[in-house]
């Protein structure tokens, strides 16, 4: 190999004149405001994403009046999704992994919030579609968001999962920041509550818009009719 | 020995490399920057609350973040492009630029793909140093957040601490390739810079080759050029030769059958005007006779002189002793209304030449001025020495090096344009009116000139005047003192034997008749033979041989050269209107000889032959 430095000409960095050492150091200044600006940027970005939503407190056991159909065969998976959140498209791909890994011993509702007096199909988003091809899926709309104030979500992408025996297994997020795809405790808590019966931990942090306006009386728990 | 010149050709390849570079990544941050803006706002426009909505943080985020983080880049790309720091900026804000994406796109594995894409695209700059801080930002991301916020990265809360050292492998192992590869293509640039520098020295070199090689045909083009002009210029020198080789044949052969019957028309005029009172009614006739004799005469002369085939007969001079003895003939020929000015100069140098010639120079000169002076004026006569040196001869044909001395016949008349210059020289060319000039004048002065060894150059201006000068070359001799003129000479008759050699009969009756009246005893020869027979049959003293030069069978210079070893008190005098090479070479007389010229008056010839007589030192 030939050597190329031979005339020491090769450093491409012009030499500095000498009265350009004004222009170093303002070079210097405006690179180091940059990175502050920059890492603190990227800070409340981080900030803005691992900040979880308000997690739910579900019923310990399967509640008795929801409209929803428990397996009495196997587990069942409640997603209680804010349609229009677009954090949960990731919650939605993640249950799909978990709907791959536990090949058909899992029953899965995604619920749609639909608040009072809104328009039809406001609840058919492509967070809907997606959701729907799933295999093993079924989604509902929830109608005023009663299913979500019986299983005490108020995050989107709360997911909640109960035993064959009605008891509670798992409740939390799915995803390991706001709409961040990829490995996460949740998801392999539950693919591990459902294939192998435990798991490290039962609940996560849940990632998503709030399901409710924060001042709405809505998010308090009423009896409403849902209509699957 | 080439190690300089590659290393610049590849420094400035590299350079260029590195701005274009620059520029490139300068477009990519402004293209990623609206399309992080345009995929947050397509992925997350809108963040949700129940039933309330606003802008999703992505998008300001990707507006604001990620114009954060493309701003100094692409300002550094612009400004300061090709610089290292520039690079190192563009390195960093590429790969921080990627951590946003990911964010916006939700950490999509597909994104993460935008990191290996970077760095490839890092390597564009070919060098791989901008590879340490790229790698560096994405470690030290995994790094931290691993350390802090292990779930954002890994997925889960308990990962190992080693764990992004992981991705960072990943990412070393691009760089790894990267490497190799910005060495070899460094490598092939160092072989191209060698390449161009060694076809550039070759160029180089081809260059000055054919510098040198169009100055050599310049040089041989101007020296060709130089010689045709030169040639151009002999061939119109050797054309005017044999011109006035062919009017001097014309004019000699003229001249020697025309002086002949001159000399019989002016000597019997001359004769009979002697033998006549001038009361008699035919004096004035012949008075006219001798007139239009003498102005015949004088034509013959001119038409010899620029010819070049009159005889010279050269003498040491000192023109200004010539230009002194003619400024009174001089002044009554230019008239009153013009001012003759003569200005000699000092310690002039001697020339050789015949003293009535040049005053015949001078007189037509000043002639030719008058003429151009109709109204007056000045006419300025001035002599000096001037050193002729080779760089003014190499200028000008036929002119050789050495001391001159110049006479300088300025005029304050009309002057001159060039076309009328380039002919003044020619015979019988004249700008006067009808009857006014010969059209000989001028070259007859030439012809002087020329025959004398001179040059002449004039100078001439329209309506300020002209200037003619005459160089004549330096002899280093001392002058010899002017003999007394003809005129001044008393005429003496003598008693002596003259043998009178003449083929012209006419020419030998007057010549004979004039001798005779001159009190000489004389012996006539029609021929050379019949010259040496009288000689050898005369008994007493042969005093003098008057002899035509150019006579059939023996001309005079070899009947003399018969005679003279057999009657050595002889002297000799030849006598032509026209002669070849007998006596003169280049029409100069041979030193020692005595000639007088055809036609002649009795006067002349009884003052020539008594001349001869008295002249100790006469040759044949």
């Amino acid at each position: 190999m030939k050597f190329f430095r031979s005339a020491g000409a090769i450093e491409a960095e012009p030499s500095y004149q000498p009265h350009a050492r004004r222009g170093r150091l303002f070079l210097l200044l405006s690179v180091t405001l940059w990175l502050l600006i920059v890492v603190g940027g990227l800070s409340a970005l981080w900030g803005y994403e691992g900040t979880p939503g308000v997690a739910a407190k579900p019923p310990s056991t399967w509640p008795a009046d929801s409209q929803l159909q428990r397996a009495a065969d196997g587990d069942t998976l409640i997603m209680l999704v804010h349609p229009h959140c677009p954090c949960s498209r990731a919650s939605i791909g993640e249950l799909a992994a978990i709907m791959a890994h536990c090949q058909g011993r899992l029953k899965a509702y995604v619920l749609f919030l639909k608040p009072t007096g809104f328009s039809d199909d406001w609840e058919k988003t492509d967070l809907w579609r997606s959701a729907a091809s799933i295999p093993g899926v079924q989604t509902f709309v929830d109608n005023g968001g009663a299913e979500a104030r019986r299983f005490h979500a108020a995050t989107s992408g709360q997911t909640i999962l109960y035993g064959a025996d009605g008891r509670l297994l798992f409740s939390g997020g799915i995803t390991a920041a706001r709409g961040h795809s990829g490995d996460n405790a949740g998801r392999n808590a539950i693919v591990s509550l459902v294939n192998a019966g435990s798991a490290e931990s039962a609940d996560t942090a849940v990632f998503g818009c709030p399901l409710f306006d924060p001042n709405s009386e809505c998010r308090k728990p009423q009896d409403e009719t849902n209509n699957f | 020995m080439i190690a300089r010149p590659v290393a610049s050709i590849f420094n400035d390849q590299r350079q260029s490399i590195y701005q274009h570079t620059d520029r490139m990544f300068a477009v990519l941050m402004a293209i990623q920057w609206l399309a992080g803006i345009a995929a947050a706002y397509w992925i997350s426009p809108r963040t949700w609350a129940g039933t309330a909505s606003q802008t999703h943080p992505h998008v300001w985020a990707a507006l604001f973040l990620g114009g954060a983080i493309s701003s100094l880049p692409i300002a550094l790309a612009l400004t300061r492009p090709g610089h290292a720091s520039t690079r190192y900026t563009i390195a960093v804000a590429q790969m921080l630029f990627g951590a946003v994406l990911i964010h916006l796109t939700g950490g999509r594995i597909e994104t993460h793909f935008h990191v290996f894409g970077s760095l490839a695209f890092l390597s564009f700059y070919r060098d791989w140093r901008v590879l340490i801080p790229a790698t560096f930002v994405v470690a030290a991301d995994h790094f931290l957040r691993g350390l802090f916020w292990p779930e954002s990265v890994y997925g889960v809360l308990g990962a190992s601490g080693w764990r992004w050292l992981e991705h960072a492998g990943w990412v070393l192992f691009e760089d790894t390739f990267l490497f190799i590869a910005i060495k070899r293509s460094v490598s092939e640039m160092w072989n191209i810079a060698e390449r161009t520098a060694e076809t550039k020295r070759l160029n180089a070199g081809l260059e000055h080759h054919v510098a040198e090689r169009t100055a050599q045909l310049v040089a041989a083009n101007q020296k060709l050029e130089k010689e045709v002009a030169e040639r151009k210029l002999a061939e119109e020198q050797l054309r005017q030769a044999q011109k006035m080789e062919a009017v001097g044949k014309l004019a000699g052969g003229v001249a020697h059958d025309f002086n002949n019957l001159l000399t019989v028309i002016n000597g019997q005029t001359d004769l009979s005007l002697r033998r006549l009172s001038q009361d008699d009614p035919m004096y004035q006739k012949l008075e006219a006779i001798k007139g239009a004799g003498d102005q015949a005469a004088s034509l013959t002369r001119q038409l010899l002189a620029f010819s070049r085939k009159q005889v010279l007969q050269p003498k040491v001079l000192d023109l200004n002793q010539v230009i002194f003895g003619t400024n009174k003939i001089l002044q009554r020929l230019i008239g009153e209304d013009i001012d003759l000015l003569i200005g000699l100069g000092p310690e002039l140098g001697k020339v050789k030449a015949d003293p009535n010639q040049i005053e015949q120079v001078l007189m037509n000169l000043a002639v030719n001025a008058r003429d151009a002076m109709p109204h007056g004026g000045k006419l300025t006569i001035e002599t000096d020495n001037v050193l002729v040196d080779e760089e003014y001869a190499s200028h000008h044909f036929s002119v050789h090096p050495g001391k001159y001395v110049v006479l300088a016949v300025s005029d304050t008349g009309c002057g001159m344009d060039e076309t009328t210059q380039s002919h003044i020289f020619d015979p019988f060319f004249t700008t006067k009116e009808v009857g006014k000039g010969t059209g000989l004048g001028l070259s007859t002065v030439y012809g002087i000139v020329k025959q004398s060894g001179g040059n002449i150059w004039v100078y001439s201006e329209v309506g300020k005047g002209t200037t003619f000068k005459i160089y004549l070359p330096c002899v280093e001799s001392h002058a010899q003192e002017p003999k007394i003129r003809a005129a001044d000479i008393n005429l003496q008759n003598g008693t002596e034997t003259v043998l009178l050699v003449e083929d012209e009969k006419r020419v030998r009756d007057m010549t004979r008749e004039i001798l005779q009246e001159s009190g000489y005893h004389v012996l006539e020869a029609e021929h050379g033979q019949e010259a040496l027979l009288i000689a050898d049959r005369h008994p007493g003293t042969i005093h003098l041989m008057l002899s035509d030069v150019v006579m059939p069978q023996m001309s005079g210079r070899e009947l003399a050269e018969r005679l003279v070893p057999l009657r050595q008190e002889m002297k000799v005098l030849y006598m032509s209107g026209y002669t070849d090479d007998a006596i003169v070479h280049h029409g100069v007389l041979d030193e020692g000889m005595s000639f007088i010229e055809k036609p002649f008056t009795p006067n002349a010839l009884a003052r020539k032959v008594r001349e001869v007589l008295d002249d100790t030192l006469c040759r044949v």
